[in-house]
């Protein structure tokens, strides 16, 4: 930190005689002047070959056999290269290279991108044996299995084809660790969000939804009236509707959504954020519960209420007396001046669905106690079962503990309060 | 999750068990019998490896190997920082002088040898009359000659390869902070001292990262031979994999010829081993 403030000081102060002294004499640096001359004659040398290889191109067959040796063709001459391009295959020879190299490039890149990916980001039984292999793979010469490559190509017919000279040339291991070192440096905060929009466990229901106001008592309506873009409340810009709801009103919210393939064989659970105030959710015209209070968020297990079409209605309705009720609301008014703000009615945190197995962790309450050093943690499950939960430093596990789920459960940390220790726990 | 982890590294997993590890397997296994190129051929026990310790062709082939590693790897390195060092004090023909050098490693290995044999043809090579002071006078055959062949593929090799060594270099050199050189003036050291205790020191990673590619590279040199002496004159360039293809390819003993490639493979790791424990070039923990 402190270099980089201090770099342009030095600069200014370093540059400012310099200017100066150059202005007053011009001095020739004959050392540089000397080693720039051995370097371009060096450039120049190594270069000759190359050179050499367009010139002798140029010549005849009589000039390049004749002596003495002239080092630039008396007049180019394209005949060579004529003579290629009509007498050759060359045309075929250059597709067969290009096609080779394309197709080892993609299936390297490709293959070993992916390959990559799983063993820097994801866990896997098997993943260190995997790992130690392609290294060992890096240190062997692909040489040296030239007689039984040959052989096991023979067997299956592939001698002198694309696949025998392209496959065994994708076993670049080189490249997949290259790949994993370039996606261990890759935030993981890219691949939760990734996987939030769709990608995995995780899926957003943010977006817009079909809206409708209707009277409070009205039964849910055939046609909406618009697009709202919901987790913004109905009565602000951004929703794109800006239309207040009254407590003589109720708001209908709909939206299908298709049953993630993560799913498969999961409990889906159906989270929303807040809605505000009293919440009634139906799936595929079941109803799945019902919610009161604005700002606390609330989970339905809709995997009961799922059909096999690939559309699963979602609908929501929401009433919202705002300042005619008795629940908090802290200054949201329906007729908002002064201090007084403009209610919010509706959804206004974000809607999701998450896919669990058949049992799982609910919530973790954890009360640490530094002086003992002990972290006492009750583990809510889904259904009764056994749990663990270890502390650890790193990659070391530093205590553990079993008991069952529901009840608080002591876990033992040496050294507790110093240094940052993770928790993990799960069901057994 | 693990689902998902198997489908990802199946592919390249499938390929690589199958093109990498059986035939890795299949040497071995192959070294051990008296199988011809294609065949199966039958168990012959130690014999293979018995008749290598007893072979002198496969003890010209390792000496042969390791005088082409002595040829290559020290001069390739040094050649390789010294044109760094040239190239990054250079300004504005900084672009031409890299591509001169960097231009050779771009071509392949049979251009490379093509171009090396007009230059160094008897009847109209012009690098012959070079050439010609060592010799009398008289053309030399540099590829016929059996103390001629080796340091010319050296050479070859060099003028081919250093272009990337240089790079390598370049990006270490880059990566050395300019304060320390500004330190170094300021306490009055010369352009040696400076590259004895900053830019050598500070470089030592990549030149020992260079060294380590270099080694295991060369001790794989194959191309070159085989395309400019096919090992002779004299089975003065007969180099391990040379004779690993002669034996399978040209003697059609698949079986012989995988105990040379194992034997290759054993004395690779171990310089190999060696020389990261040597240059600490593994990985840090």
């Amino acid at each position: 930190m402190s270099s980089s403030t201090a770099a342009p000081a030095a600069t200014l102060t370093d540059a400012a005689p310099r200017r100066v002294a150059a202005r007053r004499r011009w001095r020739p640096n004959v050392p540089g002047a000397i080693g720039t001359l051995v370097t371009l004659l060096l450039a120049a040398t190594w270069a000759f070959p190359l050179y050499w290889a367009v010139v002798t191109s140029l010549k005849t067959e009589s000039q390049v056999l004749a002596k003495p040796i002239t080092l630039f063709p008396p007049t180019p001459n394209f005949e060579a290269y004529i003579h290629v391009l009509t007498r050759s295959m060359i045309v075929r020879w250059y597709f067969n290279s290009l096609f080779t190299a394309l197709a080892v490039t993609f299936l390297v890149v490709l293959l070993c991108m992916l390959c990559g990916y799983a063993i820097s980001q994801l866990s896997f039984p098997g993943k260190h044996v995997l790992y130690w292999l392609l290294l060992a793979g890096f240190m062997i010469p692909a040489q040296a299995l030239i007689a039984p490559l040959f052989i096991q190509l023979a067997d299956y017919g592939w001698v002198n084809s694309f696949q025998g000279i392209v496959l065994p040339q994708v076993i670049a291991p080189i490249t997949i660790i290259i790949f994993k070192q370039f996606f261990d440096a890759m935030p993981h905060e890219l691949r939760d969000s990734a996987v939030i929009d769709g990608a995995g466990e995780f899926r957003i229901l943010n977006g817009l939804w079909e809206y409708a106001i209707r009277g409070r008592d009205e039964e849910q309506p055939a046609e909406f009236d618009g697009k709202i873009l919901v987790p913004f409340p109905v009565e602000s810009a951004l929703s794109g509707v800006k239309r207040s709801v009254t407590p003589q009103d109720r708001l209908w919210y709909q939206r299908t959504f298709q049953r993630p393939p993560s799913a498969e064989g999961k409990r889906l659970l159906l989270h929303f954020g807040a809605v505000d105030w009293e919440a009634r959710v139906w799936v595929n015209g079941h109803e799945a519960g019902v919610h009161r209070g604005g700002y606390d968020p609330f989970t339905f297990d809709i995997t009961d209420l799922l059909n096999d079409s690939s559309d699963q209605q979602l609908v929501v309705s929401v009433w919202d007396p705002t300042d005619k009720g008795v629940q908090p609301r802290g200054k949201q008014v329906l007729a908002p001046q002064g201090i007084w703000y403009t209610a919010v009615t509706g959804i206004w945190q974000t809607v999701w669905l998450e896919a669990v197995p058949e049992n799982y962790v609910r919530s973790l309450k954890m009360v640490p106690d530094i002086d003992a050093g002990v972290l006492k943690l009750t583990v809510d499950t889904a259904s009764d079962a056994r749990v663990w939960a270890e502390a650890l430093d790193g990659e070391r596990t530093i205590g553990r503990v079993e008991g069952a789920a529901g009840e608080p459960i002591v876990l033992e940390i040496p050294d507790a309060g110093c240094g940052r220790p993770t928790i993990r726990s799960s069901t057994i | 999750m693990w689902r998902d982890a198997l489908l990802l590294i199946a592919p390249f997993t499938a390929l690589y068990v199958i093109f990498f590890l059986y035939p890795t397997g299949r040497v071995v296994q192959l070294s051990f019998t008296d199988a011809p190129l294609i065949g199966d051929g039958s168990f012959v026990g130690l014999a293979n490896y018995r008749r290598l310790f007893e072979d002198p062709l496969f003890w010209r082939s390792v000496r042969n190997t390791l005088y082409f590693v002595v040829l290559t790897v020290a001069p390739n390195t040094a050649m390789g920082l010294i044109l760094a060092l040239m190239v990054v004090r250079l300004k504005r023909l900084r672009s031409p002088v890299l591509a001169a050098f960097f231009l050779p490693f771009m071509l392949p290995v049979s251009v490379v040898v093509l171009i090396w044999q007009w230059l160094l043809d008897t009847n109209f090579g012009i690098a012959q009359p070079l050439l010609m002071l060592f010799n009398d006078g008289r053309p030399l055959p540099v590829f016929r000659n059996p103390d001629w062949a080796m340091p010319m593929v050296a050479l070859i090799t060099i003028w081919w390869t250093v272009g990337f060594n240089m790079l390598l270099f370049i990006a270490g050199l880059q990566g050395i902070s300019k304060e320390y050189y500004e330190a170094a003036s300021l306490d009055g050291a010369n352009s040696m001292e400076t590259f004895r205790h900053i830019t050598w020191p500070l470089l030592w990673p990549i030149t020992a990262l260079v060294l380590t590619f270099q080694l295991i590279a060369q001790l794989k040199i194959f191309d070159q031979v085989y395309l400019l002496t096919g090992g002779g004159p004299f089975n003065s360039t007969l180099v391990m994999l040379m004779y690993v293809y002669r034996s399978a390819f040209q003697q059609f003993r698949g079986g012989y010829s995988s105990a040379i490639a194992l034997a290759l493979l054993v004395i690779i790791l171990v310089i190999a081993a060696i020389q990261v424990r040597f240059l600490r070039t593994g990985p840090k923990r």
